[in-house]
């Protein structure tokens, strides 16, 4: 066997490497910096014109929910920039296998922790952000009386099985993207202490 | 001549060692844009890391790691049958009297180890690069007890599917 293969020649070698070196890795880790890099972007414009709207939107009337853009869009900032580093700690290519292989799944099941947890908080954010400043200020704006106790509860309630909603929807969405990923990871590791 | 830079030095190991990156290409997929893809992101991932090599540990063994951690752990769709390799794309044996019987053995011996588990064919890829058990223990992080049993495991696998695909034949 051994000697079979070490009589195989280079003649498939792809002959110029250089062109190489200027490209873009195309690994699972380079693609998910990719990724959040645009959605970063995303976040900043969306955000931003948002900010910028209610800022001039009604002569002003409206600056303090511009004020809120703007404080979510730093946490989301903070939050891209998390996850940036976990990615960043996620590979050590020159590491032993096994050891970067432990290393993925140790690092992947965080960020994925991170994901569902930012999913999950994003509903009572909002609904916190909705009923407690958002409709009694643009009910007083509108001149309409506050809301009473029947709508507290039902906003309460809403709240509770949206998130809970939100939590299995995240998981599914999550599971779907890196789930199977994980699992080949763990399996790998399994096959490495395996006898 | 001595190379005059970085990148000089980078292109000059990789010329000594592109038959080992070849192989690792070969074994880790199963069609000619696949392969040459890992080949690329091979290259890549070693460019990327070159700056940071110190000599703490031996270039053929830096070399395997970044090789093996790429084929590894890349994403890649999960087969649903089992492809025979087109001869044409696997290295060739040089011209000899009996090279085309030695060709449609490398191909069933290719075949064979890709039926293996990843790990596996890691362990049967620096086996038959003759790589001594410390050398492999150092590439894959695996002890060289587990090794020594996975490796004669992987030889009676390797055996019988290669047996079974010349009766199959």
């Amino acid at each position: 066997m051994k000697t079979l293969w070490q009589q195989q020649g280079n003649e498939n070698v792809p002959q110029d490497i250089q062109p190489i070196l200027k490209k873009n890795s195309n690994g699972p880790v380079a693609k998910m910096k990719r990724n959040l890099r645009y959605e970063l972007w995303v976040v900043i414009v969306a955000y931003g014109i948002a900010s910028i709207y209610f800022f001039v939107a009604e002569e002003g009337l409206l600056s303090s929910l511009g004020w809120v853009y703007v404080i979510l869009g730093f946490l989301f900032v903070y939050y891209f920039i998390r996850k940036y580093r976990l990615l960043n700690s996620m590979e050590c290519m020159s590491c032993q296998v096994k050891a970067n292989l432990s290393r993925q799944v140790t690092v992947l099941e965080k960020y994925v922790f991170w994901y569902e947890i930012a999913g999950t908080a994003i509903i009572p954010l909002f609904a916190i952000y909705t009923f407690w400043y958002l409709v009694p200020k643009l009910r007083y704006m509108n001149g309409k009386p506050d809301l009473n106790n029947n709508y507290t509860l039902f906003w309460i309630v809403g709240t509770i099985l949206f998130t809970i909603l939100f939590y299995y929807l995240n998981r599914c969405y999550v599971n779907k993207l890196y789930g199977k990923h994980i699992k080949k990871l763990k399996l790998m590791l399994e096959q490495m202490d395996d006898q | 001549m001595q190379p005059t830079n970085k990148q000089d030095e980078f292109l000059s190991l990789i010329d000594q060692h592109k038959g080992a990156i070849i192989k690792v290409s070969s074994l880790y997929t199963r069609r000619k844009e696949e392969k040459d893809d890992l080949f690329q992101e091979i290259i890549i991932q070693l460019w990327k890391a070159w700056p940071n090599f110190k000599g703490q540990s031996k270039v053929s063994t830096w070399l395997y790691r970044i090789a093996l951690n790429t084929a590894i752990s890349g994403l890649r769709k999960k087969k649903t049958s089992v492809i025979y390799i087109d001869g044409q794309d696997l290295p060739h044996i040089a011209d000899s009297d009996d090279h085309k019987e030695k060709e449609e053995k490398l191909k069933s011996l290719y075949d064979a180890i890709h039926q293996l588990p990843e790990i596996d064919r890691a362990i049967v890829l620096l086996y038959l690069e003759d790589k001594s058990y410390e050398e492999m223990e150092d590439i894959l992080g695996i002890n060289q007890g587990t090794l020594r049993v996975k490796m004669n495991r992987a030889k009676e696998k390797l055996k019988k599917t290669i047996q079974t695909m010349a009766y199959g034949a």
